[in-house]
C-alpha cells in the first residue's frame, strides 16, 4: 500500500469513477498499475467494482494484472462479480483465463443439488444398500440427498460428509447430466440480469 | 468496577452498549499463532459438555430466509471475508499435548457449500427443504476433526434463499451472532457496492483475549479469591426442590424444555414497574425468581446463578466468542419482607455479585467442592439469566427481506435436552413486546409436566407483586388452590471409596486400569477417590478418553462425575473387558 503519488491518485480517480478516457491519457506503467490505494486495491480493482467496461479493457490493455488480488484477497473478476457487473466481470475472466490463471471464482464450489431418492434410484446400477437407515432398511424415496461437484452424494450438504453413493463413472455422469440435468451453474448466471453493465456499483 | 458504575448498570441507566466507555479501551497483546492454542474457561466448560453428552450437538442453528433479489456472488464473498475475519469460525478443538486445544485453520481449508434446491417441486412453506436443512447444520459435527462453525447457502429460487449459520456455544455466545450477522450485512453492502470492506475494528481475536485473561490471574490472586469465596458462600446447600418424584441414582441429565411468552401488557409493566423502582428488569425478575423459590422450597436463603454477556468493554464488543461471565446472587429473604423489601435486597445481593472478581465458574464450584461431595452442586443448581443481547439481525439489502426461517418439524414442547441443572429460567427481553421465558427442568425430578407448570407458577408471582408491590412474601402464593407439591428429598451422598479401598480390592483390579489410575490421580496417591491433588473434569476427561482408546471400554464422563471413584471405573472396566473377550 502507498500514499501514493499525484499520478497514482489521478489513476485511482478515474478508475474509481469509470473515466475511461484519463486512463488513455495517463498511459500508466507497470509500476503504477500495480500501486495500491491506502484500502489496498488496486486501479483494476477499483475500475472492477465501477463495472465500466471501457475503463477496465483500457486498464487490462495498459497492462494491468487481472490475477492479481489484494489483501482481502479478492481478484479483480471476483469484485466485478459481487457488485454484479456481469460484462465486465466476462473480460476479467477472459483475460485472467489468457493469462493462465484457476478460474477459481467461474462457479461457486462446494456445490450440491438436491434430489428425492427416487430421482437416483433410476440408474441403472444404483447400489441396493445405498441410502439405508441404520437398521439396514432402504430409506424412503421422498427422503432427500444431494448430488455434489464431483458426482458424490451425500445425504447432508457437506461434501464428503456422510456419503452414500461415489461410484463415479462415465455412465453415471452421463445420467446426471442428462437425465437428472445436473449441472453446476456458472458465477455469471447467479447474477441477477437487472445488474448487468452497471456504471452505478 | 466502582460503585457508580455498578450503580449504573443495575439502574439499566449505563452508558456501556456496543461501543464500550473510553475509559475501558484498552489495547492487549496479539498472541502468536505458531501452534495450538489453549482454550478459554468458557470453552472448556462447552468441550468438557461435549464429552459429557457424547459429541451430540447442542445448539441451534440459524437459518435465515432471504426473499428478494439476491446478489449470490456477493454473499460469497461476505461469507468468505467473515470466515477470514473471525478465527473461531475456522478453529477445530483437537486433544493435542495431553489437553484440549484449539487450532486455527488457514482460511483456503474453509468451505462454504452452496445447495440447491430449486429443482424441487415447491409446497407452501418448504417444510421439507427447511428440515432437511436443520439436519445437514447439524451433520457432522466433531469438535476435534473440522470447525463446528458452519455456513451454506441454499438456493430455492432466484429470490428465494436460506443462509444457514451453524454456531455452536464453544465458538460463539449470543452476542457473538449479533457481531456476526451486523459484520456481513456490511461485508455484503461492500462487495455490492463493488468497494473494499471496511477493516475491523478490533485487532485482537478471541485467542488474544483469552491469553490475556489468563494472565490476569497468579496462583496467588486465584487463592486469594478463592478464599473470599469460600468464606462468603460458607454453609451454602442445595435447595431441596419441590420435585415430582426422588433424584434417581444414574440417571444421565437431561432437561424438559419449555418456552412461552409473558402477555405483552405485563411485560411492559414490569419494564416501567422497574424504571419506577429504580432497578433493572433483571432485578426484578430475579426477586420475583427467589420468591418462588422460597414459597415452593421453605427457604429464606438461596444462591441462584446468572450469566452476564460482559460486553461492555471495547476488548469484548466486537469480539466473536464465548464471551459471557457469570454472576452468583447469595439472597436472604429472612423476616417475612414485603415485595419492594424483596427486590431492594436482590439489587444489593446483585451489587454484591458484581462487585466480586470472576474465578473461572467451574474452578470456583471445584474450589468449593474439592472432593465432589455436593449433589448437586448449589452453583449449578439453579440459573436465571436475562438475555437483552441485540436481536441478530442482518441487514443485507433494502430490496432483500430477512426473516428467521423455522424447520418446524422439532419435537412439541416439552422435550427432553442434555443439560445439568436442575432448573434453568432463561428470559429474553428485547425491550419491547412480550418477554419469553424458557424453562429447562431436570428428568431426574420431573415429569414433562413439571416445566410449563413451573412457568405457570412464576407468572403467578410476577402477576401478584404487579397487583400489590408490598405484598408480604408470605402471602405471594404461587400455586393454585387446593394445588400441593412435594420436596424433593436430600439426594442420598454419593458412594466413596474408602482410603484403603484399592489396597483391599488389588487382587480384583486389572492391572492396567490401576496403571491408568495412578498416572491420571498422580504418583504415590493411593486413594480410590479422583477428585484428590487438584485433579479436574478435564483430567477425568483425558483418562476416559484414554481407557476407551487403549482398552475400548466406554465409561460416560457424567456416570463417572456422578461418582468418582475408582469403584465407577471397574465397574464398567469389568463389563467391558467382558464383553471385548465375547466378542472375540
Amino acid at each position: 500500500m502507498t500514499a501514493g503519488s499525484r499520478r497514482d491518485i489521478a489513476l485511482w480517480t478515474a478508475s474509481r469513477t469509470g473515466d475511461s478516457a484519463k486512463i488513455h491519457d495517463l498511459a500508466p506503467t507497470a509500476e503504477e498499475l500495480a500501486a495500491k490505494d491506502e484500502t489496498g486495491w488496486r486501479a483494476l480493482d477499483r475500475a472492477a467494482g465501477h463495472g465500466d467496461v471501457a475503463t477496465v479493457t483500457a486498464l487490462l490493455e495498459a497492462g494491468a494484472d487481472p490475477l492479481a488480488t489484494g489483501e482481502d484477497e479478492r481478484s479483480p473478476y471476483g469484485i466485478a462479480l459481487a457488485a454484479g457487473h456481469r460484462d465486465a466481470a466476462r473480460i476479467l475472466r477472459e483475460h485472467a483465463q489468457r493469462a493462465g490463471g484457476e478460474s477459481r471464482a467461474a462457479s461457486w464450489m462446494p456445490y450440491c443439488r438436491a434430489y428425492p431418492l427416487n430421482a437416483l434410484r433410476a440408474y441403472r446400477d444404483w447400489p441396493a444398500e445405498a441410502a439405508t437407515d441404520p437398521d439396514g432398511e432402504p430409506l424412503p424415496d421422498s427422503t432427500l440427498v444431494y448430488l455434489h461437484h464431483d458426482f458424490t452424494v451425500t445425504s447432508a450438504i457437506w461434501p464428503g460428509e456422510d456419503v452414500v453413493f461415489d461410484a463415479r463413472t462415465a455412465e453415471w455422469e452421463r445420467f446426471c447430466r442428462q437425465e437428472l440435468g445436473f449441472a453446476v451453474p456458472d458465477d455469471l448466471d447467479l447474477v441477477p440480469e437487472a445488474t448487468t453493465g452497471g456504471r452505478h456499483g | 468496577m466502582n460503585n457508580g458504575r455498578l450503580r449504573r448498570l443495575l439502574t439499566g441507566r449505563s452508558g456501556a452498549g456496543r461501543g464500550g466507555s473510553a475509559s475501558a479501551r484498552r489495547s492487549i497483546p496479539v498472541v502468536a499463532r505458531h501452534g495450538p492454542l489453549d482454550l478459554s474457561p468458557n470453552q472448556l466448560h462447552e468441550w468438557l459438555h461435549d464429552q459429557e453428552f457424547g459429541g451430540v450437538p447442542l445448539h441451534d442453528p440459524l437459518l435465515l430466509r432471504l426473499r428478494g433479489p439476491l446478489r449470490v456472488p456477493a454473499l460469497r464473498t461476505a461469507l468468505h471475508a467473515l470466515v477470514a475475519r473471525h478465527e473461531l469460525l475456522r478453529t477445530r478443538f483437537p486433544v493435542l499435548d495431553g489437553g484440549p486445544r484449539q487450532v486455527i485453520e488457514p482460511v483456503d481449508r474453509i468451505r462454504v457449500p452452496f445447495a440447491d434446491f430449486s429443482a424441487l417441486p415447491t409446497d407452501a412453506g418448504r417444510r421439507r427443504e427447511l428440515a432437511a436443512l436443520h439436519r445437514a447444520a447439524l451433520s457432522g459435527y466433531a469438535l476435534d476433526r473440522c470447525p463446528p462453525g458452519r455456513f451454506a447457502l441454499a438456493r430455492f429460487g432466484p429470490t428465494d434463499h436460506v443462509l444457514v449459520m451453524s454456531v455452536p456455544h464453544i465458538v460463539a455466545d449470543l452476542w457473538s451472532v449479533s457481531v456476526l450477522s451486523q459484520d456481513l450485512s456490511a461485508l455484503y453492502r461492500a462487495a455490492v457496492a463493488g468497494r473494499p470492506a471496511e477493516p475491523r475494528a478490533q485487532e485482537h481475536d478471541f485467542a488474544d483475549y483469552v491469553a490475556w485473561q489468563a494472565a490476569q490471574w497468579t496462583p496467588e490472586t486465584r487463592a486469594e479469591e478463592l478464599l473470599r469465596w469460600q468464606r462468603g458462600l460458607h454453609g451454602i446447600t442445595a435447595l431441596p426442590l419441590p420435585a415430582d418424584h426422588p433424584r434417581s441414582a444414574g440417571t444421565p441429565a437431561r432437561c424438559w424444555t419449555h418456552t412461552e411468552s409473558l402477555d405483552p401488557t405485563v411485560s411492559q409493566r414490569l419494564r416501567v414497574w422497574s424504571r419506577s423502582e429504580n432497578v433493572t428488569l433483571f432485578v426484578t425478575l430475579l426477586a420475583a425468581f427467589h420468591c418462588l423459590l422460597a414459597r415452593t422450597c421453605g427457604v429464606e436463603r438461596m444462591v441462584t446463578s446468572s450469566s452476564s454477556a460482559n460486553r461492555e468493554s471495547d476488548l469484548t464488543a466486537g469480539l466473536v466468542g464465548p464471551v459471557p461471565d457469570y454472576l452468583v446472587t447469595d439472597n436472604d429473604l429472612a423476616g417475612d419482607p414485603g415485595f419492594r423489601e424483596v427486590l431492594h435486597r436482590t439489587g444489593d445481593a446483585v451489587l454484591g455479585a458484581h462487585g466480586r472478581k470472576t474465578l473461572p465458574h467451574d474452578e470456583l464450584v471445584q474450589g468449593l467442592d474439592p472432593g465432589r461431595e455436593l449433589r448437586p452442586h448449589p452453583l449449578h443448581q439453579i440459573y436465571f439469566n436475562l438475555l437483552s443481547t441485540p436481536r441478530a439481525q442482518a441487514r443485507l439489502s433494502p430490496q432483500l427481506s430477512v426473516t428467521v426461517a423455522s424447520a418446524d418439524d422439532g419435537p412439541r414442547e416439552p422435550f427432553l435436552i442434555p443439560e445439568n441443572a436442575d432448573l434453568t429460567v432463561d428470559c429474553f427481553d428485547y425491550g419491547t413486546g412480550p418477554i419469553v421465558f424458557q424453562l429447562r427442568c431436570t428428568a431426574e425430578l420431573y415429569t414433562a409436566a413439571a416445566a410449563p407448570r413451573w412457568l405457570r407458577w412464576y407468572r403467578s408471582v410476577l402477576r401478584q407483586i404487579l397487583e400489590e408491590p408490598d405484598t408480604r412474601l408470605s402471602r405471594i402464593r404461587p400455586l393454585a388452590a387446593g394445588e400441593e407439591i412435594t420436596l424433593a428429598p436430600a439426594p442420598r451422598p454419593r458412594s466413596r471409596c474408602p482410603s484403603d479401598w484399592i489396597e483391599k480390592n488389588a487382587a480384583r483390579i486389572d492391572g492396567r486400569l490401576l496403571g491408568i489410575w495412578a498416572k491420571a490421580v498422580g504418583p504415590g496417591h493411593r486413594s480410590g477417590e479422583f477428585f484428590q491433588n487438584g485433579r479436574t473434569e478435564v483430567d477425568a476427561a483425558m483418562m476416559l478418553r484414554r481407557i476407551e482408546r487403549d482398552h475400548g471400554v466406554r465409561v460416560a464422563l457424567g456416570d463417572f462425575l456422578r461418582a468418582p471413584t475408582i469403584s465407577t471405573l471397574l465397574t464398567a472396566w469389568t463389563a467391558g473387558t467382558s464383553q471385548t473377550r465375547e466378542h472375540t
